[in-house]
């Protein structure tokens, strides 16, 4: 890591030891991904509700006029546009260069944020950044510097996290105030004025997310024969494929960082079910698949608190009937997640959490063993530790984890057999006396830039109903 | 336990015991074997997909390019020859793999998890996505390997040998590294801390993207 850049600089924020900060953990990202993943998040730019700042580093002048065009259209709608980049050749005269609102910042060549490739927006409704930086001649190794363009190799990390995204604009407009101070009060002030703006509902995330889907897989070169000259196809893929991964998870993300009382529950969840599947011994990859769906499984709007999924437009994915489950009425949360066929398993384990074990449930109405088995696992999972986390938060410290297990636990018990599987209400009761006697199960949330190893090459697809 | 084997090698009616049984080349995809004995067995070759061996012994069985694709192995296979064999999304968790040769056998998102390989040889193994968490890899060679987005959470690396292994976007999240040769290695992006990196070789390795690059140039 370049030190000066601004990923180094977020980074080092960011260090284990540092108190409140989480530490960020990089993934490595091919030139072919980040073009469509800024194309992604530049073009929700066009929808967003309010007007963002944008602030970008392009590396080399050049680049930027290859985007010049679009960033007109961008410009448009946006509060102010900052271009860093080293300056090449008609890089000030493009038409775009000179609107009002369009600022360049023509860096030094030893300037290390010109070795940078960066999109931030924040908007009030609307934040994503992609922050990165090339490899360098050596940490391509023994391959040597690749010859085809799209396979250079960048590392960092992309997120929607609005506060990350105001923290890094402020490392950049430190940084740019050597080259132009007066833009650099300009652009305090537009932070200040976006973060001020009272907002009564952000950007719908699922929408974006979506969008961000069909672009990476719109770059796929298997599928995309022109690009034929790329060496390795599987690599870049799996590299798209795994982004496109990533934007459910960064997603999910987002609804536990924004529930104060509960901001562990993906992780938990995901935790408690593994531990349950172990119990019923169930095969890894069905192990595999629950976690993934516990991961995800806030994006439906299971709780009624969780009411941000509004939107009903969900990319373009046709509404085909779903693998083996009967028809029923679509979960938005789950819907979502259909534009990506290899988690259409998932989708389907989602769109049933809210069924009950009498048939009174929705959205299928389904009934006992009808209902798929990961379903009735991570349904009644996801109730236990919501009660858990809500006995705790309610008692404010006064009742022990294993008081506040048991109380969940108990609610559980009342509701069994009318809203959950009995042998399931039993499994939990083992799993959270082993809890209470001491057994310790680590929580820890996945490394989201590797999210890979979560999707199985499982063609059958088939939800287990046993 | 009844078992039907269905195969025109094995005509017996009881396989719970065939230690050192000639089964090459056999078709046993998708069978129940649990528990059964196959000590030295010579399975070379073999069609084991989606076979569930839980609990079986291979102890010093021959696997030599078996497809294991998806097969239940938490077994024992001690000292075993699975030498490029197909493991892809085995289920390996707590498996005794110790000092069995592993060497270019295919183990991609197969699931090791606390899994004993100390000693055993992984060298050029396809390990990419696997699930490594807690597994006990002292003293295995896992120079050459390919572990791009494994998971070794809190692994044992002990003395191992990682050198020129792909350790790309890996979670080495509390791994003891302490002594490894890493040397040559790729740990671009890999999650290194709480990582126990004592004594460890990195020379040549590299760390871009870990926050462990500039402490080491600047040899802290």
């Amino acid at each position: 890591m370049l030190e000066g850049s601004l990923l180094y600089q977020l980074k080092s924020a960011h260090q284990s030891g540092q108190e409140s900060q989480r530490s960020l953990n990089f993934g490595v990202y091919y030139k072919n991904t980040l073009v469509a993943l800024c194309h992604a998040l530049e073009d929700c730019i066009l929808t967003c509700s309010s007007e963002p700042l944008v602030i970008t580093a392009f590396q080399r002048g050049k680049w930027y006029l290859e985007e010049a065009d679009r960033y007109a259209e961008l410009a448009e709608r946006s509060r102010q546009v900052v271009i860093m980049a080293a300056p090449d050749s008609g890089f000030g005269e493009h038409p775009t260069s000179q609107r009002q609102n369009v600022e360049l910042v023509s860096l030094n060549v030893d300037d290390p944020v010109a070795q940078e490739w960066h999109l931030m927006i924040l908007a009030p409704t609307y934040s994503a950044m992609v922050l990165c930086q090339e490899l360098s001649d050596a940490d391509y190794g023994k391959q040597g510097f690749p010859t085809v363009d799209l396979e250079r190799k960048f590392y960092g990390f992309w997120t929607f996290e609005a506060n990350l995204v105001q923290e890094t604009m402020e490392l950049a407009i430190a940084h740019l105030r050597s080259y132009n101070p007066a833009l650099a009060d300009t652009l305090t002030n537009h932070i200040q004025a976006i973060i001020s703006t009272p907002i009564e509902q952000r950007d719908p995330l699922e929408a974006i997310v979506s969008r961000v889907v069909d672009y990476l897989q719109d770059s796929h070169t298997i599928t995309t024969p022109t690009h034929h000259t790329v060496e390795q196809p599987q690599i870049l893929d799996s590299n798209l494929l795994s982004n496109e991964v990533q934007a459910f998870l960064r997603m999910a993300q987002l609804t536990d960082q924004a529930d104060a009382l509960n901001p562990n529950a993906a992780a938990e969840v995901a935790t408690l079910v593994e531990a349950m599947g172990q119990f019923l011994d169930l095969p890894v990859w069905q192990l595999n698949r629950l976690k993934l769906a516990s991961l995800l499984h806030r994006l439906a709007p299971l709780q009624s608190s969780t009411s941000m999924l509004t939107s009903s437009s969900f990319g373009r994915y046709p509404e085909e009937p779903s693998i083996d489950a009967p028809y029923c009425s679509l979960v938005p949360g789950a819907q979502v997640l259909r534009t990506m066929p290899q988690l259409r398993a998932i989708a389907t384990i989602i769109t049933h959490l809210s069924e009950q074990w009498d048939g009174s449930g929705q959205p299928g109405g389904l009934a006992g063993d009808e209902i798929p088995l990961e379903s009735r696992m991570l349904g009644l999972v996801a109730a236990f530790q919501q009660q858990v986390a809500d006995q705790s938060a309610k008692s404010e410290g006064t009742l022990s984890m294993a008081e506040c297990l048991a109380i969940a636990l108990a609610q559980c018990h009342k509701e069994q057999s009318q809203r959950w599987d009995p042998k399931l209400v039993e499994t939990l009761t083992l799993l959270v006396s082993g809890l209470q006697q001491g057994l310790s199960l680590s929580v820890s949330l996945p490394k989201i830039s590797a999210g890979l190893w979560l999707l199985d090459s499982h063609d059958e697809a088939l939800i287990s109903r046993s | 336990m009844t078992l039907d084997l269905q195969s025109s090698e094995t005509q017996s009616s009881d396989v719970k015991y065939l230690p050192g049984a000639d089964l090459e080349e056999a078709d046993l995809s998708g069978k129940a074997l649990q528990g059964v004995n196959l000590t030295g067995a010579q399975l070379m070759g073999a069609d084991l997909k989606h076979t569930k061996l839980t609990g079986a012994s291979l102890e010093g069985a021959n696997l030599l390019g078996c497809q294991l694709i998806k097969a239940d192995l938490r077994a024992t296979l001690m000292g075993a020859n699975l030498m490029q064999a197909d493991l892809t999304e085995a289920d390996l968790r707590g498996a005794n793999l110790r000092g069995a040769n592993l060497m270019r056998s295919r183990l991609t998102r197969a699931t090791l998890a606390g899994s004993f390989l100390s000693g055993a040889n992984l060298m050029g193994c396809n390990l990419q996505g696997a699930d490594l968490r807690g597994a006990d890899l002292r003293g295995a060679n896992l120079s050459s390997a390919n572990l791009h987005g494994a998971n070794l959470m809190e692994a044992d690396l002990q003395g191992a040998i990682v050198s020129e292994a792909n350790l790309e976007e890996a979670n080495l999240t509390g791994a003891n590294l302490a002594g490894a040769n890493l040397a040559g290695a790729n740990l671009l992006c890999a999650d290194v801390e709480n990582a126990n990196l004592s004594g460890a070789n990195l020379a040549g390795a590299c760390l871009t993207g870990t926050g462990l690059e500039n402490k080491m140039s600047k040899g802290e």
